[in-house]
């Protein structure tokens, strides 16, 4: 017998029997415990909150505890599922971090003293200090950002308080107002949360930065890795070999931002070697006349020379995905707030992808469904007496002010907001003074731009309250925080989400509240009735929101939802199967033919419905005009990155790790036992130029900013020369979450905080900083 | 093809392994769902990753580990007390804990590096393919939460589970130190559509 322990891998096919097997016998089984089957006490329903994909879970209950969460296998989203943030969504509520009362500040911003007060105490301080906001100054200074399940909740407080247009959810202005601005442009859709990439049938992908592995959400993913199954050719374009790079079949490693350069160059390959789809284009594009000759220019050749990648690449790329269309994609960066061209980068990819015809096609690009449910039964906000005044004050959107963007951005920006603007409104307290800020489920020191200026920007404002789980940073300098119970321990809105399979899903509390928490629904009602506002909020906490909407549900749907915890639109063809001899297009035929007796319908140009797009013309804009009219390219522009001044500065790049989400896990045990500490990658040349070798300690410094706690260097050829990566939400300076604390060097700190002029998005990548020894 | 001992139930894991995006989602599940001891040196089951650079290609490959269940299993061969032990009704490798004396022998038999001393426990711990799961008629813990559809479990004697359509449709299948005559019962192969 051999002891010693050997390396792994010395794989070959079974097949010698080096020894016999000898009789299996247990002679001590009288001895043994016997083992129990698994069963827990109680089970209830459930769609995870770690990040913002919300998969839905069933939660394992045993002695009032929660043991386990697992994906709920009835549902469409992610058919039982969950990733390591998912599963660890237990170590999150049993965090003895946790906020666990209402506190109020005692000592400066930024101290992070404060008292413990009862909930009727803080209420009052909360009521009393926007009572004096709206008195002094009107209710149009009110803003707010958020993030999360509860947006519904604290966005109708904001409205019954009169705030009118000055709130922003991150998500568009931090991370995908770009992509999202460039694909409504061209299709008139946005791409939204749950992304319409129909992975799981696709040929060919291409992934322009989106890191589907670590920046990963469960079903996407799943789909990514069914492609992988199928063996569909797979192009990942990044300047940082990721994860995903290693699922690629070609990596390439691109100069950062010089996708757009990549993209026009695909595009001129398609159009000078006629490889476009001509029946789509003609049917549903206008422009396609214009960007023949815009496009010339944009030579493979000349795309090597701004992007790192040989023209022979991008030529042979651009005739293998040409030859699978229409059933492949090109997948645009999720967070594409880069370099500030980020709509040119977009309008491109949408445009690729135009040519090809994937539009509402088998690996393509899907329609979501919704299914329709009843909202809860509450008065309208409009009637609230600050609603009325803020009606009669017409103050203008602070946002768009200080902003120039086209219309149909104003109007999306209308909707979503602009948080890198509104910070930027409190701090110079123009157009007019923003004096009270509310942030519910986001860390505005993390989620923005050099990010020291959001200090002084909170300390501008009269009033600032935080909503949250854990102290976080952003709670040391809140004049109130609500502890916030985690999504196992409420009932919340109902969930309807849109996606190729469209479901809806529920939450109901799994325990009691561990420590002296509310819901948000319970926080906003609080308020209100002490604000004498109590009429606008009939339910006194969740649990009465989701039971109005569910008790208009008709019977049959709410009996399966309460039963099975999810309700979708089944069943569901089964994806292609082309992993075997079978002829693709048979595979997609039978595919499509179930399609057409299913309940909702994917890919409705497949199968030959007539579809009108919203634009102005109805059809897909390769050329657009209203773009035009605001003074802006009606066609995608490349314009090369900017340059760093000095030498040995390096260009700062950040993304995700597949365990954490955001600068929001970074606290809980499990996720930290697989990721606790960002460390700076650095090419090998780089390194040598300023003597850092693998491991040693490093800070990074950008004028007088230095970050504080020292990282490890990691000395790799997988970040390209030139450019160092650090991962997302490190850099942890409060003291109240210990697992953390200290830990790692933040990217906010360091990144640039520019914009994209159509969008308005931010571009976080256009910062250079450089690297010393600790 | 060489003899395994017949068993009523032919538990098997069958890893694709090209699907495994070492997303992590495996390992959590399984630390929850058993309540190792946290550290990372504690562990049931856990992704390697592999690196090479290939005629100047980088190659990253993604591994998931867990004990094979051997049915020629060298931890049990090596437990002075009994205490680990192979099922005969379904060839499941397990640890009574209250006769482990907490040795390690098998930890040093083991060629798959598949077993940890548990602190709390008092004892070696290991996977049980999740029997108890089992027996409430759920999948194991990794398999069921596994996001790229790597892991996929079943009964090699049902030539319908997905272990058998698995392991009939591959061109090729491999398991892990096969000169070490342990015939495991983790099977891997590089690609395929067909999980569930």
């Amino acid at each position: 017998m051999q002891i010693k322990r050997r390396t792994f891998l010395k794989g070959a096919l079974a097949g010698s029997a080096l020894l016999s097997v000898p009789l299996i016998f247990d002679s001590k089984a009288q001895a043994r415990e016997e083992l129990k089957p698994y069963k827990p006490d109680k089970v209830t329903f459930n769609f995870c909150e770690m990040c913002f994909w919300n998969c839905t879970e069933k939660v394992f209950v045993n002695d009032g505890k929660v043991i386990k969460l697992e994906g709920n296998d009835k549902s469409p989203l992610n058919w039982g599922k969950l990733c390591a943030k998912g599963q660890a969504g237990i170590k999150t509520l049993y965090d003895d971090n946790r906020l666990k009362t209402p506190l109020i500040r005692v000592g400066e911003r930024g101290e992070g003293k404060w008292k413990k007060v009862s909930w009727e105490e803080a209420f009052e301080f909360a009521a009393k200090k926007f009572k004096e906001v709206i008195d002094k100054y009107g209710p149009e200074t009110i803003a707010l950002e958020m993030h999360g399940t509860g947006e519904p909740g604290i966005h109708r407080l904001f409205e019954v308080l009169g705030g009118t247009t000055n709130f922003a959810i991150p998500a568009y202005s931090q991370c995908t107002g770009s992509r999202d601005i460039g694909f409504y442009y061209t299709f008139g859709a946005a791409l939204g949360g749950h992304e319409p990439y129909d992975l799981s049938n696709s040929r060919y992908i291409i992934l322009i930065g989106r890191n589907e592995t670590e920046s990963l959400h469960v079903s996407e993913l799943y789909h990514f890795a069914k492609a992988i199954g199928n063996k569909a050719k797979i192009v990942y374009v990044d300047p940082r070999y990721t994860h995903t790079a290693a699922k690629a079949d070609k990596f390439l490693q691109i100069k950062p931002g010089t996708d757009t350069a990549f993209v026009l160059a695909l595009i001129n390959v398609m159009v000078t070697e006629d490889l476009i789809n001509h029946d789509f284009v003609e049917k549903y594009t206008t422009g396609y006349d214009k960007l023949k000759p815009h496009i010339v220019k944009y030579t493979p050749q000349w795309a090597e020379s701004q992007t790192g990648i040989k023209a022979d690449e991008i030529i042979q790329i651009a005739r293998e995905i040409s030859s699978f269309a229409p059933n492949c994609i090109i997948v645009p960066p999720r967070r594409s707030t880069r370099y500030g061209f980020d709509t040119q980068l977009s309008r491109a990819i949408a445009i690729a992808n135009a040519l090809l015809g994937n539009w509402f096609q088998p690996g393509g690009f899907f329609k979501a469904n919704k299914i329709k449910v009843p909202n809860a039964d509450m008065p309208d906000v409009e009637e609230s007496k600050y609603a009325q005044l803020a009606q009669q004050r017409n103050a203008a959107n602070a946002v768009l002010s200080l902003t120039n963007l086209p219309n149909t951005t104003q109007e999306i920006v209308g909707v979503l907001g602009l948080d890198n603007v509104l910070w930027e409104a409190i701090r110079t307290q123009k157009p007019y003074p923003i004096k009270a800020m509310i942030s519910y489920g986001t860390n505005p020191l993390f989620h923005n731009g050099d990010s020291n200026k959001i200090k002084e920007a909170i300390n501008k404002l009269d009033f600032y309250m935080v909503v949250d789980i854990l102290p976080w940073e952003h709670t040391l300098y809140a004049d109130i925080v609500f502890p916030e119970s985690t999504y196992l321990e409420k009932y919340d809105a109902l969930k309807s989400i849109s996606w190729k399979y469209p479901y809806v899903h529920f939450r109901e509390p799994a325990v009691d509240p561990v420590y002296d928490t509310k819901d948000i629904w319970a926080i906003v009602h609080g308020i209100a009735k002490h604000m004498g506002l109590g009429e606008f909020f009939p339910y006194k906490d969740a649990k009465g929101v989701f039971f109005s909407s569910l008790n208009q549900m008709p019977k049959d749907q709410r009996d399966k939802l309460l039963k099975d915890g999810v309700i979708s639109l089944g069943p569901i063809p089964e994806d292609v199967d082309l992993s075997g001899d079978i002829d693709p297009k048979v595979a997609y035929q039978k595919m499509l033919d179930a399609y057409k007796k299913a309940p909702f319908n994917p890919y409705p140009i497949a199968l030959g419905e007539d579809v009108s797009f919203n634009t102005g013309s109805g059809k897909i804009d390769i050329y657009c005009e209203s773009l035009k009219e605001g003074g802006f390219d009606p066609l995608p522009t490349y314009t090369p990155p900017n340059k760093s001044k000095k030498q040995n500065e390096f260009r700062l790049v950040f993304g995700r790790v597949a365990v954490h989400t955001h600068a929001r896990t970074q606290d809980n045990e499990w996720l930290l036992e697989h990721y606790d500490d960002n460390s700076v990658w650095i090419n090998p040349k780089d390194a040598k130029a300023i003597n850092i070798k693998d491991g040693d300690k490093v800070v990074l410094v950008k004028g007088n900013l230095k970050s504080p706690y020292p990282v490890k260097a990691k000395v790799t050829d997988k970040i390209i020369e030139g450019t160092i990566f650090i991962a997302h939400g490190w850099g942890r300076f409060s003291p109240y979450v210990t697992r953390c604390y200290k830990k790692g060097v933040s990217d906010a700190e360091f990144c640039s905080n520019d914009s994209d002029p159509v969008s308005g998005a931010a571009a976080f990548l256009n910062s250079f900083v450089s690297v010393e020894k600790a | 093809m060489f003899e395994r001992p017949k068993k009523e139930k032919n538990y098997a894991m069958v890893i694709v392994q090209d699907r495994c995006v070492d997303c992590k989602a495996c390992e959590v599940a399984c630390k929850a769902m058993w309540e190792v001891p946290d550290g990372k040196l504690n562990y049931r089951t856990k992704v390697l990753d592999i690196e090479k650079i290939e005629n100047g290609i980088r190659k990253m490959t993604f591994m998931p580990i867990l004990c094979n269940q051997c049915d020629n299993p060298p931890c049990v061969w090596v437990c002075p007390t009994g205490a680990s032990y192979k099922r005969k009704s379904d060839g499941i490798v397990l640890v009574t804990p209250n006769m482990c004396i907490g040795c390690k022998a098998c930890m040093e038999a083991c060629p798959y590096d598949a077993r940890y001393y548990n602190e709390e426990l008092g004892a070696v711990d290991k996977c049980t393919f999740c029997l108890p799961r089992l027996e409430s008629g759920l999948e194991p813990a990794c398999v069921q939460t596994c996001v790229g559809g790597s892991r996929n479990f079943g009964d090699l004697n049902d030539p319908n589970s997905i272990v058998s359509k698995l392991l009939k449709e591959a061109t090729n299948y491999w398991v892990l130190k096969p000169e070490d005559g342990t015939f495991p019962n983790d099977f891997y192969i590089s690609n395929s559509a067909k999980t569930e």
